[in-house]
């Protein structure tokens, strides 16, 4: 049986897709986006979380190995919060299609309970990954974070001609795709390059898209890892002040789950 | 409906008149029983208090006229005396917190009482005892009935004056006019009579006296006077809010806050949904009076519209923490296993204090004891010994001889068994010193079934139901957290032996923080795992066991509650450190709720470990605290979400949940305190992290985006 490499599961989680959800956040990620807010999924390796709290320190070691069966067992025990309110398991990160084949063994599962499953990705995977979870998966949240491969680049520094290819591939075989656009100030926080990511999103065939407003949530995270965050004096965004990018998304996808989410 | 609390709280207030006025009554016929000096001792009380009319009254009925002149110091001394003589009964002797059978005052009216009295009088005539007790009755209700004629006066006075309305001060007089004389016909005059009536429980000292099932009593009233197009919903409201506000008076007067239960929707007594129009608006009233007196309550059945638990959640998210919700199928339940009580009685159950269960107009004031079971965790380890207070347990022999878990339960349920019969004498013995002839309450019989017809005191046997005592079961946090740590720490790891143990808490951790290091990581109760949710399951079966055996003095029944207001913060110093890692003095868990801070994998978790417990067994009611971000009231996607997991915790048997938003000052306190607040989740999409381990500038980011109540 395989294991996965997990940094936290998360119940009753109201923000990442319908009704009552479990989050299970993937550890290991092959973008390192600037802005990151969960910078201790990024790493592979187990690591230390150093927080000061109160003149109190504590040590926290983030990544745990866990099988299959643990996972879909602790998935199982909110089935009945998932089937009253339409919730589900949302596989986040991380980039949770790294461990693909840890997902394959996990989600038919799942499924077989009949219960909703998101896999939230960056997409700088191969095509397998995304075939071998595909058929147990109803909805990808697939994120956009750039709208060129210059700005992907360095912003990320994943493959941007990946990363849209495999969007065209999922939404070509009839995936459900939402698009999630992370607003981030000083780069695509503007309606020129809102209406320039829209175009490319339409041309790829991208039906509904989301808008994240940028938070600096996580910066005690990168403290609490000995790093630095160049986002740190960046205060969090309002979601009004996406209002005008909204109009935007809606001009091009007019479905009504575009929206500000967050 | 602020103006209307100002002119309240802005009121010149002189001294009590209450003992002076009762004291008049009671001296006035020194040759008279018992019973009917009380009862006039109301009757000077009801119709010489002064009858004070505020501006902004729609209904009339004014504590404030217990405070409406000087006293003279000697006069009231004196008074004082003499009634404290008198004795009245206190909460643990059936006094108080009470649920009227209003749907009975609102059919038959004063006249209809006074003929039910009557006709009683003459059915006893030669029972001297029970003459005496209808007299008394009759005297009350006839107070009762001139208080209402000097209200009018006083409206009729008013007239003319800077600030009044006339016409609604016409409008009062005619009703308090109508009511003397008729029973009620329309909404307002109903809703005057019922206050009318409270009023009086309130001039008499009594505290958490329930309104009851308002939406079910004045309904008709409603219907009919809205088909009649003489009501609208939005007067209907402004109306209930009018009285409402008057739950604040007794904080301007006494200081302190009224716990005044309200109870909306559940069922009806064929078992339907009962919520109607009214349950709405009393949601809407209470939300816009915004004080802490109206105590609401929803019964939530799985009949229940979403419609009405989404209006709930609105109103909790203004921070007001009303309405609390009861599962109203757990709560029948927790009624129907007794086998005694009839099925359409408990259809119509309310709820009197915070959450006490109780058979509407149908059984003695509400009692209840608290019951502090970590104390019992001590007298094992100590062989019936306690650290911090003078109380001891049974012997069960030196610590050192226990080898297992189940000889540790073994012996903790003898110190529950031993620790229940004395908190049971304690009550006991209170009652016992009462002559229930000489401590009558012959203005609330009037309203318990079926006192009147019988002509007995609620307390001699003349309630449908004998009384029922509760007792408030602490710390099933502590308790179970303790026994898991207990079970890990010394009989799985063998980390420490039980002497150990028992010396690290006489030493309250000191020298042995190791030891607690190992018992504070032990599993902690409110994460679904079983390892400690197992013994929460033990501790509910085994209190309602004990109690179960327990009758009242009159027989009725002893209910177990989990429930403790904020007892557990003074019953915790009187328990030493405990297995659960727990420093000595520190507050025990609270209510049904995990110990605070230790519930850390999210609500459905935390949810998932307490409906493992049966609490169809908890007849007298449970309390779980659970805090949510504002945005989870707001924003209508969330308090669908939120509405799911109420219904889910529900549907597997959770009795109650009190639910707050997390306030601005809850989240300053955890930027100062962060230790109290290790629980506190923010959650964004695709993040969620401890409040407490967020940047401090973050903090103030989530801080400012929180609004001010």
């Amino acid at each position: 049986m395989k294991e996965g490499f997990i940094s936290d599961v998360q119940h009753f989680c109201v923000s990442d897709g319908d009704g009552i959800r479990t989050t299970v956040f993937f550890k290991g990620c092959n973008l390192h986006c600037a802005w990151c807010h969960n910078v201790e999924c990024i790493s592979c390796e187990p690591q230390q979380m150093r927080y000061v709290i109160g003149g109190q320190e504590s040590m926290r070691t983030c990544g745990k190995r866990m099988t299959a069966k643990a996972l879909i067992a602790e998935i199982l025990e909110d089935e009945k919060f998932y089937a009253r309110s339409g919730g589900g398991v949302t596989f986040s990160g991380g980039e949770p299609l790294l461990q693909a084949d840890f997902l394959a063994e996990v989600m038919p599962i799942v499924k077989a309970h009949g219960i909703h499953a998101i896999i939230d990705t960056a997409g700088d995977v191969s095509r397998i990954a995304f075939d071998k979870v595909a058929s147990f998966t109803d909805t990808f949240f697939f994120d956009n974070k750039a709208a060129n491969a210059q700005d992907f680049r360095k912003f990320t520094g994943g493959n941007f001609e990946n990363v849209t290819n495999n969007l065209r591939y999922l939404i070509e075989s009839g995936c459900d795709v939402t698009v999630r656009i992370p607003v981030i100030p000083e780069h695509n926080f503007s309606t020129e390059y809102m209406e320039k990511t829209c175009v490319l999103l339409k041309d790829c065939g991208v039906k509904k898209v989301q808008l994240l407003p940028f938070n600096r949530l996580g910066s005690a995270k990168y403290a609490a890892l000995g790093l630095s965050y160049r986002y740190k004096e960046v205060p969090t965004m309002e979601k009004s002040a996406l209002l005008p990018l909204l109009a935007i998304c809606r001009r091009y996808f007019p479905s009504p789950e575009t929206k500000i989410d967050g | 409906m602020q103006d209307f609390l100002q002119e309240i709280k802005n009121r010149k207030k002189y001294d009590n008149a209450r003992w002076v006025l009762m004291c008049r009554g009671y001296l006035s016929a020194p040759q008279e029983s018992n019973v009917v000096q009380r009862a006039l001792a109301l009757k000077t009380l009801f119709t010489e208090h002064e009858k004070v009319i505020y501006r902004h009254d729609r209904i009339a009925g004014s504590l404030a006229g217990l405070f409406a002149s000087p006293v003279d110091e000697n006069a009231r001394q004196n008074a004082e005396n003499h009634i404290n003589n008198l004795v009245y009964r206190h909460f643990g002797q059936n006094s108080d917190h009470y649920t009227s059978d209003y749907e009975k005052l609102l059919r038959l009216g004063v006249p209809g009482l006074a003929n039910e009295i009557c006709a009683s009088q003459h059915k006893y005539a030669k029972d001297s005892d029970k003459r005496d007790f209808l007299r008394a009755a009759d005297i009350s209700l006839q107070a009762f009935s001139e208080m209402l004629l000097l209200y009018r006066s006083e409206c009729l006075a008013c007239i003319g004056r800077e600030g009044y309305n006339d016409a609604q001060l016409r409008i009062m007089a005619d009703d308090l006019l109508w009511l003397t004389e008729n029973k009620p016909a329309t909404f307002r005059q109903a809703l005057q009579l019922v206050w009318a009536w409270h009023l009086c429980y309130c001039l008499e000292n009594k505290y958490a006296m329930a309104l009851g099932r308002m939406d079910q009593y004045l309904y008709p009233f409603y219907r009919s006077d809205v088909a009649a197009k003489e009501l609208t919903s939005e007067s209907a409201q402004a109306l209930l809010q009018a009285v409402f506000i008057k739950i604040g008076e007794v904080r301007a007067l006494f200081g302190y806050d009224d716990v005044v239960n309200i109870c909306i929707a559940g069922v009806d007594e064929k078992g339907n949904d009962a919520s109607n129009e009214l349950s709405y608006l009393i949601i809407e009233a209470v939300k816009t009076c915004n004080i802490p007196g109206p105590n609401l309550s929803a019964r939530i059945s799985e009949k229940t519209p979403d419609s009405l638990l989404d209006a709930a959640l609105v109103s909790i998210g203004t921070g007001l923490g009303y309405p609390a919700l009861m599962n109203d199928e757990a709560n029948m339940q927790s009624l129907r296993r007794h086998g005694c009580f009839e099925e359409k009685d408990i259809r119509n159950y309310t709820m009197v204090g915070c959450i006490e269960n109780f058979l509407t107009g149908q059984q003695p004031p509400w009692s209840d004891g608290r019951y502090n079971t970590p104390l019992c965790l001590e007298y094992v380890l100590y062989d019936g010994g306690a650290q911090k207070t003078c109380r001891r347990g049974a012997h069960t022999g030196n610590a050192d001889g226990i080898e297992s878990m189940d000889e540790f339960l073994r012996r903790l349920r003898v110190q529950m068994e031993h620790l229940a019969w004395e908190d049971w004498l304690l009550y006991r013995n209170g009652n016992d010193m009462l002559n229930p002839i000489n401590f009558q309450q012959p203005f609330l019989s009037i309203l318990c079934q079926d006192c009147i017809g019988r002509g007995l005191d609620v307390n001699r046997g003349g309630a449908k139901y004998p009384s029922n005592h509760g007792f408030g079961i602490m710390g099933i946090g502590t308790v179970s957290d303790s026994l898991a740590a207990i079970e890990q720490v010394v009989f799985t790891e063998k980390q420490a032996t039980i002497s150990q143990l028992r010396d690290a808490l006489a030493a309250n951790f000191e020298g042995y923080e190791w030891l607690q290091r190992a018992l504070v990581e032990a599993p902690k109760y409110g994460n679904n795992d079983d390892r400690v949710d197992k013994y929460a399951v033990w501790m509910v079966q085994t209190v309602a066991e004990i109690f179960d055996r327990m009758r009242t003095p009159q027989g009725g029944k002893v209910f177990c509650g989990m429930a403790s207001n904020t007892n557990n913060i003074p019953a915790g110093g009187e328990v030493g450190a405990t297995p659960d890692g727990r420093k000595a003095g520190a507050p025990l868990s609270d209510a049904a709720s995990p110990t605070y801070g230790k519930d850390v994998r999210g609500a459905t978790e935390t949810v998932n470990s307490i409906t493992k417990s049966d609490y169809g067994k908890i007849s007298m009611g449970s309390v779980v605290n659970q805090k949510f971000s504002p945005v989870m009231f707001t924003d209508p996607e969330k308090r669908k979400k939120l509405l799911a997991l109420i219904r889910v915790y529900f549907a597997n048997g959770g009795q109650e949940m009190q639910i707050n938003a997390t306030s601005r000052e809850t989240l300053m306190d955890a930027m100062n305190h962060p230790e109290k607040y290790p629980n506190l989740i923010v959650r964004v999409s695709g993040f969620s992290a401890y409040y407490v381990t967020l940047c401090r500038d973050v903090q103030q980011d989530i801080l400012n985006r929180t609004q001010q109540r």
